[in-house]
């Protein structure tokens, strides 16, 4: 019983949490004589205004989607993320508001933990501001999510068509070296044991940082890349296989898309992907401490 | 130099014609005399006298002659003002002694008319550097660097013969370089001049020291730093068993500690216990014996920095969230810092819809962490941790008394800890600084350091804090969960001033609590961010009673001429504290406030030893629990025994090799006073029953040479026809 009222509360909070958003937006739009009647030092000594997505992604755990200009393109991140979010509140300890699509061009991004880029062909090339915003981003310990969504039109080993527009779109990023990832990445274990991490298309290689991955190996060569302030986690995730699209549910949280060959099982495995995802972008190298934390522990009679 | 003299020192021969054809007409001349002699010539030998006076005529004999100036005698009178010499009435006694050699050595050089004079030279030997020791040869060495071997005629040392440098041999007194009497044959150079010794001080001198053998500088805290020392005696009787015995007392961090007696000449172990992090002073402290020399020598102290072998920090997050890696980042880039990090990733109520073969899960060990290995830790984090009814009641109750026992929590707050899951319902709630009003503030706000916390150490000197007026500078955050302080400092503060930071002591631990999940918005740069990584360390260190981090305290540390004394403290205010200097003087200090909770002073001492400094008021704000030791510093100035007293007892032991190298003396003035002084020919005896003698040089300067011709080319050939008309008038007969 104690649970149910638990749960019950925080739907409660979160529905309160809604409302302050919405005030805040209203305010938002309305600048100016508005704020001025809300009156308070306090509200002019905080101009400029707080933007209100920013705030609501500050208070809750939001992920995010890059705006790629095509509208469809764009619905099925928004759902994706959904179903991820369901998916989280569901089965995790994250429990997530609704996404946000930003435009790293003109929005605060340093707030998202998560920044899902879908790539399509016809998406400009970063502005500096978006090469700024995506810098520190990644810098401070954001996780950049890059899907080319092209796996099904790649033949044997070849890239994509998306791919050559993944190379022009990060090429003025900082970017770490990235290497395709092995089965003893952390990502592979933040919190379901993945043997295969496919989306709408079966799986691909996926490229994180080198040495990204957790564990000692992984810690040498992380200790040869000086100055990385993020515990060796990489800041930027690069796959093909379109997790976003077999995460999408409609209002009713039903699939938007058929899973394809290898049925349900293939998207429950897709959206167990997204669990690590999003755990990998909260907990970091957690769960590769752990494999060190039963000698921490020993250690501890000494 | 007024001795001036002249004297012939040679004949040189100036040939007229060269050398070859002179020998040449001497063999003809020659020829023709013998000749003559053969023939029965009878004046054979006369033309032999008469074809020689041409012949030397031709060689030019010419007489040479130096002008000479006699140069005076060099003594050196090198007398020791280092710091050993103002023991008792050392002083006196050589200023005496100086005045007594100075004044027979004149009346010695000005007798005869001054014909053979003698230069003082007058060396004081201060000791510049005392941490050095007395370095008396060396001050003789740079005395007579210009000095000539052939003009030194002795030098006399007037010291307590405690000198670091007494087997330095100047070549100015030992041309030979090692000390070498030269009484070898084949060398051409000068005999040392003698190196009289005149001792200051008393024969039956006696003087205890304490001689550190071992002090380890670091140790690890809960471990015993081991120390190695000996007592030493110089002169008085060491017979009897009970005068073998020295007793010595150690203070730790100016609190007495343990005391023995130490046998004297033995090694002796010391074993302190280190107790707190940071520096732990110990002193040892010698008794004084009737009638000893010095008791400057009697104290020593070190310093030991107590380090913890690795602070072990265990963050529990009660969910994944944005802060996560926040802490995650800082805990882990710490080297001094073992974590343990577990998060609930799922909580009980929820499925995660896999067999268990695919989770990566494993069960939070609680049993292990807070019932068994609880007190292994030195900080736990609750990092937005609710209470999702898996840690079992007894178990927090375990975390509330481990803090009270001495160990540390920070309450990292998110919105559930204003409601119904907060950690404020559990036995925690007992320890904690404020109680939730079950409001969560959310609206943006700038934190801000209060005025106690511009004082304090975690908070104090942020970047981007403003203060003085300013606002701050760095990011806004957007929650703050309401709290109403119940105990404690409020070191920040959020909004309408509300408290977010609360610092408090609960029994001997300590407790934070953040009343906001937001500082990683700090972390990520939004809306320019802010120091949250000095924040957290300095938050997390303070937590565990990193001694850099208390509130108050009092620091001492030498600098060069004295020592600077800091003073932190929460309370405005004057500050002063006590000294108590190395020779019992107590003085009072007034420190000058140095920015926000800061207090300083320079005191410059010429002092060497320990300085004991304590806090005037003895104004400790009354920080409950927590045992505080006594705000007291130690400050060890110079050397705590510099070299000049390691052994200030008068000997000879140092100072006589060189003195019987050089045939010079060692006397006591004590003995008889200031010796006769007589100058002795080089190679006679130097030193006698009360005399000690200064070798007579007799070294001179050549001003000019003169040459004169023997005699006018004239006088030859009239003495050669002189002699032929003889020879003309015998052999005409």
């Amino acid at each position: 019983a104690a649970l149910f009222i638990a749960g019950r509360l925080r739907v409660a909070k979160g529905a309160a949490a809604l409302l302050v958003a919405v005030a805040a937006g209203w305010l938002g739009l309305h600048s100016g004589s508005a704020l001025a009647q809300a009156g308070g030092e306090r509200a002019e000594r905080d101009a400029p205004l707080v933007d209100p997505a920013a705030r609501r992604a500050g208070l809750e755990t939001v992920f995010a989607y890059v705006k790629t200009g095509d509208s469809r393109v764009d619905q099925v991140s928004e759902a994706g993320l959904r179903g991820l979010q369901q998916i989280l509140a569901n089965r995790t300890a994250i429990e997530p508001g609704a996404p946000a699509g930003v435009d790293p061009a003109r929005d605060e991004i340093a707030v998202y933990a998560v920044l899902y880029w879908p790539i399509t062909p016809d998406q400009d090339d970063l502005t500096d501001a978006a090469v700024r915003r995506l810098n520190a981003f990644m810098r401070t310990g954001g996780l950049l999510v890059v899907d080319s969504r092209d796996a099904h039109q790649t033949f044997g080993d070849g890239d994509g068509p998306n791919a050559r527009h993944v190379r022009r779109l990060l090429e003025p990023l900082d970017l770490p070296p990235l290497a395709a990832i092995d089965r003893d990445h952390v990502l592979t274990r933040t919190f379901y044991i993945l043997e295969d991490a496919p989306g709408r298309w079966p799986g691909e290689p996926i490229f994180a940082a080198v040495g990204s991955g957790g564990g000692a190996a992984a810690a040498g060569e992380r200790d040869r890349a000086a100055g990385d302030v993020n515990d060796g986690v990489s800041p930027i995730i690069v796959g093909s296989v379109d997790w976003i699209g077999a995460w999408a549910v409609d209002a009713r949280g039903r699939p938007l898309f058929p899973p394809g060959r290898g049925g349900d099982r293939r998207r429950e495995m897709a959206l167990r992907f997204g669990v690590n995802l999003a755990m990998y972008a909260y907990t970091g190298n957690y769960k590769s401490d752990q494999v060190h934390i039963d000698a921490l522990l020993d250690r501890l009679d000494t | 130099m007024e001795g001036a003299l002249t004297a012939v020192s040679d004949i040189a021969l100036r040939p007229l014609i060269p050398t070859a054809a002179i020998i040449a007409l001497a063999v003809v001349a020659l020829g023709a005399v013998l000749a003559g002699f053969a023939r029965g010539l009878k004046g054979a030998f006369l033309r032999l006298l008469s074809l020689a006076a041409l012949l030397l005529a031709l060689l030019n004999p010419a007489l040479v002659s130096e002008e000479r100036e006699a140069l005076s005698d060099i003594v050196a009178v090198v007398v020791d003002e280092s710091a050993s010499q103002t023991l008792e009435d050392r002083a006196e006694q050589a200023a005496a002694a100086a005045a007594a050699v100075e004044a027979p050595i004149e009346a010695l050089g000005a007798a005869g008319g001054g014909r053979r004079p003698i230069e003082v030279r007058r060396i004081s030997a201060a000791a510049s550097d005392e941490a050095a020791g007395t370095r008396l040869m060396t001050a003789l060495t740079e005395g007579l660097a210009d000095a000539p071997p052939g003009r030194l005629s002795g030098a006399i040392l007037i010291t307590d013969g405690a000198v670091a440098d007494g087997d330095l041999r100047p070549t100015a007194v030992f041309p030979q370089g090692d000390g070498s009497l030269a009484g070898d044959a084949q060398s051409s150079a000068v005999a040392p001049a003698p190196v009289h010794v005149l001792l200051t001080g008393r024969p039956d001198e006696i003087d205890r020291r304490l001689v550190v053998e071992k002090a380890p500088a670091f140790g690890l805290v809960g471990e015993k730093a081991v120390f190695s020392f000996r007592v030493e005696q110089s002169g008085g009787d060491l017979e009897s068993s009970a005068s073998r015995l020295a007793r010595v007392r150690a203070f730790v961090d100016g609190e007495p500690s343990a005391g023995g007696f130490a046998r004297i000449g033995q090694t002796t172990d010391l074993s302190i216990p280190l107790k707190h992090a940071g520096v732990t002073v110990v002193e040892l402290r010698l008794e004084a014996i009737p009638g000893e020399l010095t008791e400057r020598n009697n104290a020593v102290a070190f310093s030991v920095n107590a380090v913890r072998d690795r602070l072990r920090v265990l963050l529990v997050s009660g969910e994944p969230h944005a802060g996560e890696r926040t802490w995650r980042n800082l805990l882990k880039s710490d080297p001094a810092v073992d974590m343990a990090h577990f998060t609930i990733l799922r909580p009980p109520s929820k499925s995660a819809a896999a067999s268990p073969q695919e989770l990566a899960l494993i069960p939070f060990p609680t049993r292990e962490l807070f019932q068994e290995k609880l007190d292994q830790f030195d900080l736990i984090i609750l990092d937005r941790y609710r209470r999702w009814g898996i840690l079992y009641t007894s178990y927090i109750a375990n975390i509330a008394n481990y803090v009270r026992e001495g160990g540390a929590i920070l309450i990292s707050t998110g919105p559930a800890f204003a409601g119904f899951e907060s950690m404020y319902r559990t036995p925690l709630g007992r320890i904690m600084p404020a109680e939730p009003t079950a409001r969560i503030l959310e609206e943006p706000f700038r934190p801000e350091v209060t005025a106690l916390g511009a004082r304090h150490p975690v908070t104090r000197g942020l970047d981007g804090a403003g203060g003085g007026g300013a606002d701050p500078s760095w990011g806004r955050w957007f929650r703050q969960i309401e709290v109403a302080a119940l105990d404690g400092d409020v070191v920040m503060q959020g909004v309408d001033e509300k408290p977010l930071l609360i610092l408090d002591r609960v029994g001997q631990g300590r407790v934070g609590l953040l009343a906001s999940d937001q500082v990683w918005l700090w972390a990520r740069g939004y809306d320019g961010g802010g120091p949250q990584a000095e924040l957290l360390r300095r938050l997390a260190h303070w937590l565990m009673k990193e001694p850099e981090l208390e509130e108050e305290a009092l620091t001492a540390a030498p600098v060069a001429g004295g020592f600077v004394v800091e003073r932190r403290s929460l309370a405005p205010g004057e500050k002063a504290v006590r000294s108590v200097g190395p020779d019992g003087a107590v003085s009072e200090i007034e420190l000058t406030p140095a920015g926000d909770g800061l207090w300083r002073a320079l005191v410059e001492t010429d002092a060497l030893g320990v300085h004991r400094l304590t806090d005037a008021e003895a104004s400790q704000i009354a920080l409950e629990g927590e045992k505080r030791r006594p705000l007291s510093a130690i400050a060890a100035v110079g050397p705590p025994a510099p070299a000049e007293f390691a052994n200030p007892v008068s000997t000879d032991a140092l100072l006589a090799p060189a003195a019987a190298a050089s045939g010079g003396a060692v006397l006591r003035l004590s003995a008889g006073g200031a010796p006769e002084i007589r100058r002795v020919r080089e190679g006679r005896s130097t030193a006698g029953a009360g005399w000690i003698g200064l070798t007579r040089r007799d070294a001179y300067a050549v001003r000019g040479v003169s040459m004169a011709a023997l005699a006018p080319g004239w006088a030859y050939f009239a003495l050669a026809g002189l002699f032929a008309l003889a020879a003309w008038r015998v052999e005409g007969r």
